[in-house]
């Protein structure tokens, strides 16, 4: 075992009390005096031109403080990616998917912002409308941005090896194709912001972000405020998934009306508004065809993948490259050949969401894999343990696997479910309605480089002595949005000190306390964990250099556990700082006493010696990637992996899948909370179990949702989950501090297929089309027995 | 969610709930509100209003207009409150919750299917505001309650300033959505015969095991007579046309027989003639048909085996 105090222990949130007993403060909790509500218009209809917009009537609305459409702004764009800044605060031209914000008011309650909204007149000229996303290239198809040809957003084209030669190599080609659904964040808590704006010009925006930090960057940009006017604060949040990974148009809007009234402005998303906005997982369109040796050996892959990502660009530049990128591992695979398109339609904005772009592609790579191996009549984790990659790999695309603990988990899982013994060979054709499925996957561990081009830190952070001695203060911009990363900072700050949680007190989320590319790419325990190791350090330096200054005992004696300074060798004799600590602090019913100097007496020294004592800390990758086109996305410092199996059975008649167990098994180099690393990891699969199963954003033929609740919008309940297992592996990555990688988003890589896998296991079913309702599975059933699909007319009864 | 302001009368008995109806004709009753207040969420789509087509008509979530006359709270009077069961029926109030149906050994024993039903309903929060009234009164073709209602042939009992009223249950859902309720009225009871060798259950089948609207919902009860033949039986259909549909065709095809395997099946096949679906998001018309045959066959194979079941002890003694 390792000697860690408190680190790799299951240690309690820092922020579990408060919410338990709801006291945590999310932002649409907060009220201040004074304060108006905004509310926004959003287009009722899918394409058209704005030909004019008539405020007045809601103007003269009692109780309105302001109606702002584009006249009102400085019409400057933004977006996700400077290369695609596509977006503005009001739809200026035309309106492109049905929940474009058109214009917004502000008023004295949210009453009246509402029927404000009511008194604006927009006159539209409809224009047609483009909802199918394979339809999006065709030669005339409706074009949703002039700039852009074809309505395509970003186009990769890629090939790495020799994706011929290899093909004439392979003993078994086989192609295959999926597709899924647009997906929802289904975060609990809906968008929400407040805006101040002060006399001196200071803005600051409190707000249910994951990235305060580009909140920071688009807000004065589009507002053309000074950058060091602005601050973005994050309260608590109820969760992200990548959804509120960006500066959103209600943000600016909140902004624009807090700066046009001199008022605090609130606005707070209804759930509809949360599907509108969306910014969640794209639908995909995936075809592969690979290339397999007798023996087992994956020779190449060719991918074709189209991805709809609705009216502007958002994340969808990158989500295309990751899409073809994080295909390269884990298995060894000198081949790849990747044809990616990201369109526009005239839907609601795709995204980033859990396994950025990466989740249907893993899926279908996953399930061809089986098909292969059954092919070739091979186990499939068998065959996947062939190939898998081993630390110290590099996949064909240049992304180095600088720890990869792929073949322990797919061993894991394979031990903790009995495979060998359950999944009878060849089970296909039983086809008795239960199945065993596994799949693997690995992500990202932080996005190598920032979204704009810059030298920038990625996160900083700083550790404040306390001034009157015996506990710090972390300083960080870092985003705590339930996945428990205030929590992380306050155990590695402890560890590193040597002093007790309770004395660590965590300042997060706030762009005036450091800059942090916030939560999104996995990035958070690798990178910021890094800086926060760093400032604990610097910290613990000098408070333990002033000691070793007045005591004469060498620093390298010194060492500080449990709150207590601990002496190499000698003994330390510290009777005059006790003595001074004690006459500070004549009548203070607790002092310190015992035959050990404490932390609190030692960093009051350090302080009464030098002033403010603050460790700096600051992580930056070093350059990552190759050299190709695109080349940057993808990179990280370093890869978690995982495998799962997933065990469920069939109803064969009505095509009901009941799922029976999950056994996941992760590599994240090193668990820092290791509770937390099987959260994250239960809530992936659940999330994959969701998007497997029954996720889905309907439209009707007019691009409206139909079904913008969480009553019809469906994840799964409680009854719905499995049991799950979670086994965590740890690979001690070299560039992770401590050993750690990530666990948040690459957890969900496997679960889709091996759920895919396991029902092909159940029933010799392959169903092509997510999710896997009941509906679309009795058909793939009866496809697979050679039956069709029976209409009206027939009756038989099935026996 | 911001909700517009509406008034809401509070009555303390059932007669004072009455004259607030007869004094305001464009009141509307609060039960557990569940469905009513979700009705009256505002619009975020403000400027065109719409109704996808096949969609509010099953559980009326959606876009919705605003309140125009006050709510007239239901909540406090005890008269619409509880199950009792009588000789040989029995007895829900209207604000019976959904829980309480759940729950309730009586119908448990008696009336399985209703039981079934309401555990399908929701989730565990909406069972516990939810209302038994309020589900036959929203009258959604899928409703979970309503829909073993009918199977099991309840009378509602409709209350007026100066006169009451029966009902049956299949003549009062109209449509989605519609019901033959007067101005002025509410419904105060259900009354449910149950009878000895009698048999029930209710099957629904969605994507999710919570928190799901049926995609075909089948409640079939069955009375057998002391030689096991079937007396009297009821197949009610959920989801699959624009109200609950009882199954005359089936009750011919059962009745009289024994009902064994062949049997079940016929009447299986004669229910899904009686099926009306439509292709809609959640599911097409031909497999909610093929559906409705197979749990058809299911919740009739379950309710005649509760029979003989329940006739078992006191028959062989
Ligand atoms: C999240 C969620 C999930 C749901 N899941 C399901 C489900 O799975 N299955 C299902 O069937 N339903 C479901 N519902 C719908 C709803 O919960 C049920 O229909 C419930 O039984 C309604 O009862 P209530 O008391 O809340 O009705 P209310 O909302 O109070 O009333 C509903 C309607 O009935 C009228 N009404 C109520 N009582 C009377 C009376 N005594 N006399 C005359 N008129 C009356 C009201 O005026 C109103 O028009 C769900 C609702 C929600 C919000």
């Amino acid at each position: 075992m390792n000697s860690y105090r408190v680190l790799n222990s299951r240690v309690a949130r820092v922020d579990a009390v408060e919410k338990v007993v709801g006291k945590a403060v999310y932002t649409d909790d907060m009220v201040v005096s004074g304060m108006l509500y905004g509310a926004i218009l959003h287009s009722p209809v899918a394409h058209a031109r704005i030909l004019s917009i008539d405020t007045s009537l809601a103007k003269a609305l009692p109780g309105v403080k302001a109606v702002l459409t584009h006249a009102d702004t400085g019409h400057v764009k933004f977006g996700v990616s400077p290369a695609r800044y596509d977006e503005t605060i009001f739809c200026e031209d035309k309106v492109r998917y049905v929940g474009d914000e058109v214009a917004a008011v502000a008023a004295t309650d949210p009453g009246t912002a509402m029927k404000a909204l009511d008194l604006i007149k927009v006159v539209y000229e409809p224009l047609p409308i483009l909802l199918d996303g394979l339809r999006a290239m065709e030669p005339g198809a409706p074009k949703v941005h002039e700039r852009f040809h074809r309505n395509i957003c970003q186009e990769v084209h890629w090939h790495f090896g020799d994706v011929d030669a290899a093909r004439a190599q392979a003993d078994f080609v086989r192609t295959d194709s999926l597709s899924s659904k647009m997906q929802d964040g289904a975060f609990l808590e809906p968008q929400s912001a407040l805006a101040q704006y002060d006399h001196n010009g200071y803005l600051t925006l409190y707000s249910s972000t994951q990235t305060t930090h580009y909140v920071h960057r688009t807000l004065a940009m589009v507002l053309d405020i000074p950058l060091h006017k602005v601050r973005v604060v994050k309260p608590y949040v109820g969760g992200g998934f990548g959804p509120k990974a960006a500066c959103s148009s209600m943000e600016l809007i909140t902004a624009l009306l807090a700066m046009k009234t001199g008022r605090p402005v609130k606005i707070t998303f209804d759930r509809e508004q949360v599907f509108l906005h969306s910014r969640a997982r794209h639908q995909f369109f995936h075809k592969m065809t690979t290339g397999i040796r007798r023996d087992g050996t994956i020779s190449f892959l060719e991918h074709h993948c189209i991805m709809d990502g609705g009216a502007y660009s958002s994340f969808g530049i990158a989500s295309v490259y990751y899409a073809g990128s994080l295909l390269g591992g884990p298995y060894r695979l000198a081949n790849m050949k990747y044809d990616g398109y990201r369109v526009f339609t005239n839907k609601p904005v795709s995204g980033a969401q859990r396994g950025h772009g990466a989740v249907i592609a893993r899926a279908l790579f996953e399930v061809q894999l089986d098909r292969l191996a059954e092919e070739i009549g091979m186990d499939p984790l068998e065959l996947r343990l062939k190939n898998v990659m081993e630390t110290g790999d590099t996949t064909c695309n240049e992304l180095d696997m600088s720890s990869l603990g792929m073949r322990e988990c797919l061993e894991a899982v394979r031990e903790r479910t009995g495979w060998n013994s359950r999944r009878t060979k060849g089970s296909s054709h039983k086809a008795d309605g239960h199945g065993m499925g596994v799949a693997a996957g690995f992500f990202v561990s932080g996005a190598g480089y920032p979204i704009y081009r810059s030298r920038t830190h990625h996160c900083t952070v700083e550790i404040k002595v306390a001034e009157v001695g015996g506990g710090v203060t972390v300083r960080s911009g870092a985003a705590e949005i339930g996945q428990g990363s205030d929590t992380m900072l306050a155990m590695i700050t402890a560890e590193v000190l040597g002093i007790p949680m309770e004395d660590v007190k965590v300042l997060s989320g706030d762009s005036d306390l450091s800059v942090d590319l916030g939560a999104y790419s996995s990035r958070t325990t690798l990178m910021t964990g890094h800086a926060t190791r760093q400032a604990a350090m610097d910290a613990r330096k000098q408070i333990l250099e002033v000691l070793a200054e007045k005591t004469g005992i060498p620093l390298d004696a010194l060492d500080i556990r449990d709150g207590f300074v601990h002496v190499q060798g000698s003994q330390m004799d510290f009777a005059s700082i006790r003595k001074e600590y004690l006459g500070e602090h004549r009548g203070f019913p607790t002092q310190p006493h015992g035959d050990l100097l404490t932390f609190a007496e030692a960093s009051r020294l350090a302080f009464l010696e030098r002033g403010s004592i603050i460790g700096k800390g600051s992580y930056r990758p070093p350059p990552l990637g190759g050299s190709f086109k695109g080349a940057a996305v993808g990179t990280s410092p370093a890869f978690g992996c995982s495998a799962q199996v997933a065990e469920l059975n069939v109803d064969m008649e009505t095509g009901q899948i009941h799922m029976e167990r999950i056994t996941g098994a992760h590599d994240c180099g090193f668990a820092i909370n290791r509770t937390q690393v099987e959260a994250q990891m239960q809530g992936a699969m659940s999330m994959g179990l969701g998007e497997a199963l029954m996720e889905e954003v309907k439209y009707d033929d007019q691009g409206r949702i139909l079904n913008a609740n969480l009553a019809e919008y469906k994840i799964p309940t409680a009854m719905d989950m499995p049991p799950l297992e979670s086994i965590i592996v740890e690979s001690h990555e070299p560039n992770g501090p401590f050993g750690a990688k990530e666990v948040g988003e690459g957890a969900i890589m496997p679960t889709i297929p091996a759920v895919l896998n396991a029902l092909y296991d159940a029933t010799g079913a392959m169903v092509t089309e997510l999710p896997l309702t009941p509906e679309r599975v009795l058909r793939a059933i009866k496809k697979a027995r050679g039956e069709t699909s029976r209409g009206d007319g027939d009756t038989r009864e099935q026996v | 969610m911001v909700l517009p302001s509406f008034q809401v009368l509070i009555p303390s008995s059932l007669q004072e709930a009455l004259d607030m109806l007869d004094g305001h004709p464009d009141a509307r009753l609060l039960a557990g509100g569940t469905d009513l207040l979700v009705d009256l969420r505002p619009a975020v789509i403000r400027s065109a209003p719409f109704v996808p087509q096949g969609y509010a008509d099953e559980w009326g979530i959606g876009y919705q207009q605003e309140p125009s006359g006050p709510l007239v709270s239901l909540h406090g009077l005890e008269q619409l409150r509880g199950l009792r069961s009588l000789t040989s029926h029995v007895r829900a109030g209207a604000t019976t919750t959904v829980a309480e149906l759940a729950s309730s050994p009586l119908l448990r024993k008696h009336l399985t299917a209703l039981a079934e039903g309401a555990a399908a309903l929701g989730t565990p929060l909406v069972r516990n505001r939810g209302t038994y009234g309020g589900n036959i009164c929203n009258a959604r073709p899928a409703a979970d309650t309503l829909v073993p209602t009918v199977a099991l042939g309840g009378t509602l009992h409709l209350a007026h300033k100066n006169s009451t009223r029966k009902v049956s249950v299949v003549d009062f859902v109209l449509g989605p959505g519609r019901i033959a309720l007067r101005a002025g009225e509410l419904l105060t009871h259900i009354q449910l015969p149950f009878f000895p060798r009698q048999g029930s259950a209710y099957l629904k089948l969605g994507t999710r095991k919570a928190l799901e609207i049926a995609q075909v919902g089948v409640a079939a009860s069955v009375v057998l007579d002391q030689a096991g033949r079937v007396v009297h039986s009821g197949v009610a259909l959920g989801a699959v046309g624009p109200t609950p549909i009882l199954c005359h065709g089936t009750a011919e095809s059962l009745h009289g027989h024994v009902p064994d395997q062949a049997a079940i099946r016929a009447a299986s096949l004669a229910a899904r003639r009686e099926a009306a679906p439509i292709s809609d998001h959640r599911a097409s018309r031909e497999y909610r048909l093929e559906m409705v045959q197979l749990l058809t066959r299911r919740a009739l194979t379950r309710a005649v085996e509760r029979a003989r079941s329940a006739a078992a002890p006191g028959e062989q003694s």
